[in-house]
């Protein structure tokens, strides 16, 4: 069961969907913010966080996916997409998880990109907090650097023009405007580097883990966080930077079930 | 907890900023777990409205965003729109009931909704690739659908098709080995994941909405180059309806499927907005 509602301040309203169960019998331990990936990514991945947000509501914990101010439904334009901005975006999603799911305890999901801003907002915390990272992207230069390459072959090799060639507006990247604002803001972001509250949890569910997630773990167990680390199946893994699967859904079932058996502490991590 | 249904059919409201602060737009539930928004167009509005079909897979949104972009500017000028999800796609639950009129009752349903929300009378179905499907067959079925802007929707590869495509090909022997090696490995192609009635259906169909007063804005784009590619193919495939004055046609066989390109969106956008005030007349939103 879900319910789509905006919520906000007027003039940067948001959109998002509560996932939970058909009744309230239960008073939910806590609830889960998931955060979707930026750009085409968030549009690839967006019924497989919705299955997700389904799963882990239905079993009881109240689940919010929503859209950052400048993408899907909420409102603003695609260039108004900033990492101040999104840091806003996640106080209030989170206030209106709290208010409507009926608990102030929240656990944190970003997915792919989404672990930039998330862990941003999430280090500028005073208490510990409760985060899974999905797969996650922690370097904003590379990241960054990835979407222009991507962009690039979109527009001149991916075969996406039949006897044409174009070249896109200086702001184009994917398909969206984007402020060279953004990319700088990302840019300067070494995620690895935030450290989170001590206390707090973190789990990583990942296809491979690599020296990038080993740096990240590192720093975080030096400063009293937990971090827990699940390997996805990697026959499922998806394709996110083939060009030819640049416009195609990615929906991985299998870590979509694992992932919701975990945050719903039926298996354990 | 509270998931704040006040009501199973309607749920959430709130005014969207930015481009659309004036025209208030809504979240909604309704039918079997359908998930929409509409966007408001003013107390002058037309009594047209649109909606806006899932393409593919991708969720009620568009393709980068461009479902959001049109909504905001159909409302600007004078025309409600709905953007939603079918049952299994984007924010929508999966259906309930599986059966053949699934796509029916559920677009019926958001017609339904439109229609009390904003008191639009008629409707114009819009769609790209498997939305263009979906807009033909239920325009061709329902009374109350007063158009259908179709991108790259349903079209046959004729003799004069083949001919183009075959000629420039017939004298490269890699593409001719490529060909033949394909055809030999044949696997499903896009065309499989079509829905288009048989071509003599289609003509009857096309021609049951031309007879009733119907519009149709066809648009194909280099996307659909594998079966269209020559603005006389319509007519050939689709018969002389499709060459009707209620019939118009766009051929950019240099843009791609999903407009990538923001400048090529710009031009869509502003080819199904003229199209819809010529053939609708809104007045534009106060």
């Amino acid at each position: 069961m879900s319910a789509p509602f905006f919520f906000g301040e007027h003039g940067r309203t948001l959109f998002g969907l509560l996932h939970g169960p058909a009744d309230d019998a239960v008073e939910p331990a806590s609830g889960l913010l998931l955060c979707a990936p930026l750009l085409q990514d968030g549009i690839r991945s967006h019924r497989a966080m919705w299955a997700l947000g389904e799963a882990v509501g239905h079993f009881g914990i109240p689940t919010l996916t929503f859209d950052w101010y400048g993408t899907g439904d909420s409102a603003g334009e695609d260039r108004e997409l900033s990492v101040p901005g999104m840091l806003a975006d996640l106080d209030t999603a989170a206030a209106a998880l709290r208010q409507r799911g009926g608990s102030p305890q929240l656990q944190w999901l970003g997915l792919r990109s989404a672990a930039i801003p998330l862990l941003a907002y999430l280090a500028q915390q005073r208490n510990a907090v409760d985060v899974v990272l999905w797969d996650p992207q922690l370097d904003g230069r590379r990241l960054v650097d990835g979407w222009r390459e991507q962009h690039r072959q979109q527009l001149h090799e991916s075969g996406r023009y039949v006897n044409a060639k174009h070249e896109a507006d200086a702001d184009d990247l994917l398909g969206f405007a984007v402020e060279p604002s953004l990319l700088a803001e990302l840019a300067v972001i070494d995620a690895t580097r935030l450290v989170l509250p001590s206390g707090s949890r973190v789990r990583m569910a990942v296809w491979e883990m690599d020296e990038e997630l080993d740096r990240f773990a590192q720093a975080q167990r030096a400063n009293g966080v937990s971090v827990e680390a699940v390997l996805l199946d990697e026959g499922e893994r998806p394709e996110w930077n083939v060009p030819s699967r640049f416009g195609g859904q990615v929906f991985p079932r299998r870590a979509v079930a694992q992932l919701a058996q975990r945050m719903t502490a039926q298996v354990p991590w | 907890m509270n998931l704040q249904i006040e009501n199973p059919e309607v749920v959430g409201e709130a005014v969207v900023a930015g481009l659309a602060d004036r025209f208030a737009g809504q979240a909604h539930r309704f039918g079997d777990g359908l998930v929409g928004v509409v966007t408001h167009a003013g107390p002058s509005a037309s009594k047209t409205g649109v909606l806006l079909l899932n393409a593919g897979l991708t969720r009620h949104t568009g393709p980068f965003r461009v479902h959001v972009e049109l909504a905001r500017t159909l409302a600007e000028q004078g025309f409600p729109v709905l953007r939603f999800d079918q049952g299994g796609l984007g924010d929508s639950d999966m259906p309930i009931r599986a059966g053949g009129d699934r796509r029916q009752r559920e677009i019926d349903a958001a017609m339904r909704l439109l229609a009390e929300q904003t008191g639009v009378t008629r409707f114009v179905l819009c769609g790209l690739c498997s939305g263009a499907d979906d807009a033909f067959h239920i325009a061709a079925a329902h009374p109350r659908v007063a158009g259908a802007i179709l991108l790259d929707g349903v079209a046959y590869p004729t003799p004069g098709f083949w001919l183009r495509h075959a000629l420039p090909r017939i004298f490269n022997a890699a593409k001719v080995l490529r060909y033949i090696a394909s055809r030999r490995n044949a696997g499903p192609s896009l065309a499989d994941f079509r829905d288009w009635p048989e071509r003599a259906q289609a003509r009857r169909m096309l021609s049951d909405i031309v007879g009733r007063g119907g519009r149709l804005l066809f648009v194909f784009t280099g996307g659909a180059y594998h079966y269209f590619n020559h603005r006389a193919q319509l007519a050939a495939s689709l018969g002389r309806d499709a060459q009707s004055p209620q019939v118009s046609l766009e051929f950019w066989r240099e843009y791609d499927h999903t407009f990538y390109l923001r400048k090529h969106r710009r031009v869509l956008m502003a080819r199904i907005v003229a199209w819809m005030r010529a053939e609708f007349g809104a007045v534009k939103a106060d």
